[in-house]
């Protein structure tokens, strides 16, 4: 039963949120590793991996007007196309938040590092410190941070307006000479590893229930803000490459590798000589934010499919005393160190944007099941223009972008497709009865439900 | 007209109102509100489903009071994340035009009633004689000028809210009045408070510093430690941009 929150988010707000769950490692870590890949043509790889989400975005708009409930990815695929599919694309979104958090953590120790004079070597075991201190915050319980979030975005919004502006004025044009793809992969590859940049889009769809008029506010608030972040992102990552030397961004970072620090390198010049302390004070603003709010989305996948019974009801428990989902957050934290622990940086990002290839390619084809089979408790409010064509370029790009990626996250996105395939067989399959709407294009009209639960 | 007073119970454990207060409050329509506060890492779905039934319960109990005090009682569940925010929905949900900010107390015999010099002191007045009915409680109005005013202002303001109250027939007697000068509104209505057993006042104008701070209600309840009826805002007079 409804009647638990107030719908209070107007446009304004609902764009914020959604900058503000984009603006992190997109900006701050990814431009130099996306930069060894695809040279200077990396500027163009940041818009075509924008075109590749919009489908995604735009189906994920409608469902949410249909079905606004917290674990939105999962909950949409799985009433789509049922438990099976629902539990891989469960999966697949949690481990995608979760890589997504630990490479944001990564940054964020690599920024640190620019304030104090510490060796390199030390950005992991800071980043599991860190890690481990919000993974803490989660369990024990915040208030609402959301008016902070606006402050934070505004803020960084306006110092990479100053960062492009001011930067405009020093950059060599000559590094944009010849402008063609110089690195070791390509324009698609490149875009394939920025994917995750945009990943952030999908959180309106999680705050559906507290937007106003959501048939309109929820597909403007997503349009507006991808559109804003692409222009963001192509100015500032042109003005990286023209800043800097070519061979700082590729070898300036631990142990000879691509930058993590991108946005500092060649900021020394700028905002009056503290642009490298301006700066790096805003990266770890938002990449703090970032994967702040990263455990606590990504814990609200297992602790969905928990009360689908398609993990371990404990998933699902709320503790008493905190009054958070703590086993969901602290098994998400766990995963989280693990991965920062283990996982080289690079794969971290690459594993990120691979799983959610995978699962933006989902969400397009729930939106055909949805609108195929026409069950009777999905009506939106907003309905995706241009379908199916749309849906269909989505998904055909994501697989292209998924071909280009290499073999590590491919088998990655493999992996976990089998992962989820055996989970449910083993143990969802005998606990859950519910049909996808899908299951009645083929005269099933067996138990599709909205929520699954009463 | 009967008022309707939205009474906000903290759960899980809500404290219960004292009996005195349930006492003075029995002439009211009662909305025993109870709000489950959640950190922003829990969806309210998955709480309400472990914990409803415990909390109607426990709500329950506190409404229960009430009932025997013959007052006519509504109750209502909410599971949010601010309290401030679902009180009001609820309050314009259910129509109410008070709400109570609760405090232990032993005695209602002296009711401080803070007057502004603007806003609805009518609705003000009507909501103190209720609450006094039958109890012949003494009633302070106090009127703190803050400054352009003069005194002559701040006077005529009390003897206009005292004409009131003897209108909606309260005994002239238990009526007396204060006028203050000074540059601090709020520290002196918060001193003046700990003299007397409650509070009643309007609801003042939201500023910023009362998101961050809490409004002079909250401040009268924890400083204090008085419980405060806060007679709401029309706010659809407030959409009309009339104050």
């Amino acid at each position: 039963m409804g009647g638990d929150l107030e719908r209070d988010l107007g446009f304004v707000a609902v764009l914020t949120i959604s900058m503000g769950a984009m603006i992190g490692s997109g900006v701050f870590v990814l431009p130099a590793l996306g930069y060894k890949i695809a040279g200077n043509a990396v500027v163009v790889a940041y818009v075509l991996a924008g075109l590749v989400v919009l489908p995604a975005a735009l189906s994920k708009a409608e469902m949410a007007t249909a079905m606004p409930e917290s674990g939105g990815t999962y909950i949409f695929i799985d009433r789509a196309m049922g438990p099976l599919v629902g539990t891989v694309a469960g999966i697949g979104a949690w481990f995608s938040l979760v890589f997504k958090s630990s490479f944001a953590l990564v940054g964020l120790g690599a920024y640190l590092l620019l304030f104090v004079e510490i060796p390199a070597t030390l950005v992991k075991p800071i980043a599991l410190a860190l890690g481990t201190a919000i993974v803490v915050l989660n369990v024990v319980g915040t208030k609402q941070s959301s008016q902070l979030q606006s402050v934070i975005v505004t803020a960084v919004v306006a110092t990479l307006v100053g960062y492009v502006v001011n930067g405009s004025f020093l950059v060599e044009a000559a590094r944009y000479r010849p402008f063609d793809v110089t690195g070791d992969g390509g324009v698609v590859t490149a875009a394939a590893f920025v994917f995750v940049s945009y990943a952030g889009v999908t959180k309106i769809a999680s705050i559906a229930e507290e937007v106003e008029n959501p048939g309109k506010n929820i597909p403007r608030g997503m349009l507006a803000s991808m559109g804003i972040m692409m222009i963001v992102y192509t100015f500032v990552v042109a003005v990286v490459i023209g800043l800097n030397d070519p061979d700082t961004l590729i070898h300036g970072g631990p142990d000879g590798g691509p930058s993590l620090t991108p946005m500092a390198d060649g900021a020394a010049a700028l905002f009056g000589g503290v642009g490298v302390t301006v700066i790096s004070l805003m990266a770890v603003l938002a990449l703090t934010s970032m994967a702040n709010a990263g455990v606590l989305a990504s814990s609200r996948f297992p602790l969905a499919m928990a009360r689908d019974s398609l993990l371990p009801r404990r998933l699902a428990h709320v503790d008493r005393r905190f009054k958070t989902p703590s086993t969901a957050i602290a098994f998400t934290g766990g995963l989280l160190l693990v991965l920062i622990a283990f996982v080289p940086v690079v794969d971290l990002a690459k594993l990120a944007s691979a799983f959610q290839i995978l699962v933006f390619s989902l969400v397009n084809l729930a939106l055909v099941a949805f609108r195929e089979s026409d069950v009777p408790f999905y009506d939106p409010t907003f309905r995706a223009p241009g379908y199916p064509y749309v849906q269909i370029v989505g998904l055909v790009g994501g697989l292209v972008l998924l071909g280009q990626m290499g073999t590590i996250p491919l088998l990655g996105a493999a992996g976990i497709a089998m992962g989820g395939v055996v989970l449910y067989l083993a143990y969802g399959r005998s606990r859950t009865e519910r049909r996808g709407a899908l299951a009645t294009l083929f005269g099933d009209d067996g138990a599709v439900q909205p929520t699954g639960r009463e | 007209m009967t008022h309707r007073l939205v009474v906000p119970f903290e759960l899980p454990d809500p404290q219960p109102v004292s009996s005195v207060l349930v006492e003075a409050l029995a002439s009211l329509d009662i909305v025993v509100f109870g709000h489950y506060g959640l950190p922003e890492q829990t969806p309210p779905a998955v709480a309400r489903e472990q914990f409803e039934a415990e909390a109607k319960e426990q709500l329950a109990a506190v409404a229960e009071p009430f009932e025997a005090a013959g007052a006519s009682v509504t109750i209502r569940l909410v599971f949010g994340r601010d309290r401030g925010k679902a009180i009001d929905q609820i309050a314009i949900e259910e129509n109410c035009d008070g709400e109570l900010d609760p405090a232990p107390t032993d005695r209602v015999e002296r009711i401080l009633v803070p007057i502004p010099n603007t806003g609805n002191v009518d609705r003000l007045t009507s909501f103190v004689t209720v609450f006094a009915e039958g109890h012949d409680p003494s009633v302070t109005l106090l009127h703190v000028v803050e400054g352009e005013g003069t005194d002559a202002d701040g006077e005529a303001v009390v003897a206009d809210g005292r004409e009131l109250m003897v209108d909606h027939g309260i005994d002239p007697d238990t009526v007396d009045t204060r006028v203050v000068t000074d540059t601090d509104h709020d520290a002196v209505i918060l001193d003046t408070a700990a003299d007397y057993d409650a509070v009643v006042m309007g609801e003042a104008t939201p500023k910023t510093a009362d998101r961050i701070f809490g409004t002079l209600a909250d401040k009268i309840v924890n400083r204090a430690g008085k419980p405060v009826v806060v007679v709401r805002r029309n706010h659809a007079e407030d959409d009309d941009g009339s104050a």
